[in-house]
């Protein structure tokens, strides 16, 4: 292709570009509302929780040993389409490894308003939340038991230590 | 298609692999969450070991042999006492149980608490091949007394015999969580 060929294709394109460009606004057009006005309100998905623990405990720990936390915990799910689980946030507890292989963090629900709060596997302590009114509030008595079973045997986890500095409920959608 | 073209392509089907990847984790991470904390507490265990020696000498880990005094010489009604230095070597109390094997018949075997200064007590526990429970010890020393008996009417039979191959105690330490 010799260059007065690639020169005419080039001036063609750009007219072509141009016409297009101006022959748009020419063109007839209309429009039309998706009907009236719908206003969109969002949900919501909060917790609170007030409670303490029922002793400082034990200043060493034995296998068999354990400590509670009682909390009357306070949750607002409300969304027509939002499912949502509550559970213990186990990622925050750090420490030395075979202490923390054996350590049990256990959550108890008991006297639930406003919804039902129900295990999704048996075991699994993570909680599926439906509440019963719009506002999506509900209240439910909550108890974490931090525990170092009776079967831990021999020497194992001796002298040493977890923190459980970071330790939260968690209420997230899923 | 030509090689730079191909280029142009593959470079253009990572973009979008990459768009797609990143859309996907911020529609996770966009999901609402809340979190309400729990009071911080830390988990300390204690430590738990036990030793065991003859009164007066050094407790050790390991296994020790009862004198051979202890264990011969009887007569009908006899009994012979060996005080036991039990060592709680951990941070937090034991309770602590024995075991009592190849007891012969005509003898009882008795692990009492406190030094050996007088018979056993008629509570002090008989060792059998199931353990019984002793006694609880804080850390640090505590004094038993092992008592083995000839029954008074032992047949005369067993004059000049042995009565057992081997007589052997064990001493199990236990941690419980109603001790602290």
């Amino acid at each position: 292709m010799n260059s007065l060929t690639k020169a005419t294709i080039a001036t063609a394109a750009g007219v072509a570009l141009f016409l297009g460009g101006a022959g748009s606004l020419a063109l007839w057009n209309d429009s039309a509302n998706l009907g009236a006005t719908s206003a969109i309100s969002d949900g919501m998905l909060t917790i609170d929780a007030n409670g303490s623990w029922d002793s400082t405990g034990p200043v060493s720990w034995v296998p068999g040993d354990s400590i509670t936390y009682t909390a009357t915990v306070d949750l607002v799910a409300k969304g027509d389409n939002l499912r949502s689980e509550l559970s213990i946030d186990p990622t925050s507890i750090t420490g030395d490894a075979d202490l923390l292989s054996v350590l049990d963090v256990d959550m108890a629900i008991n006297n639930v308003t406003g919804g039902t709060l129900t295990e999704t596997n048996t075991g699994s302590r993570v909680y599926a939340v439906a509440a019963d009114s719009a506002d999506g509030a509900m209240t439910a008595d909550v108890t974490v038991t931090v525990t170092l079973p009776a079967s831990v045997s021999g020497t194992t986890a001796q002298g040493q230590t977890a923190a459980l500095g970071d330790l939260s409920f968690l209420l997230q959608q899923v | 298609m030509t090689k730079s073209t191909r280029i142009a392509f593959a470079l253009s089907a990572i973009a979008v692999v990459a768009v797609v990847g990143t859309l996907s984790s911020a529609t996770t991470n966009a999901l609402w969450n809340g979190s309400a904390p729990i009071a911080p507490i830390t988990v300390t265990t204690g430590t738990a070991a036990l030793a065991v020696g003859l009164s007066g000498a050094d407790p050790t880990p390991n296994a020790l042999t009862l004198p051979s005094g202890f264990v011969t010489g009887f007569l009908p009604g006899d009994r012979h006492d060996q005080g036991i230095t039990l060592s709680n070597t951990g941070s937090v109390p034991l309770e602590v149980s024995a075991t009592g094997s190849g007891v012969p018949g005509p003898m009882t075997l008795q692990l009492s608490t406190g030094s050996c200064t007088a018979e056993p007590a008629p509570t002090a526990p008989t060792l059998s091949d199931a353990p019984t429970r002793i006694l609880s010890i804080a850390p640090g020393n505590t004094e038993v007394c092992l008592s083995l008996a000839l029954s008074a009417d032992a047949p005369t039979g067993l004059q000049g015999t042995q009565l057992s191959a081997a007589l052997t105690v064990n001493l199990i330490g236990v941690t419980s969580p109603d001790d602290h």
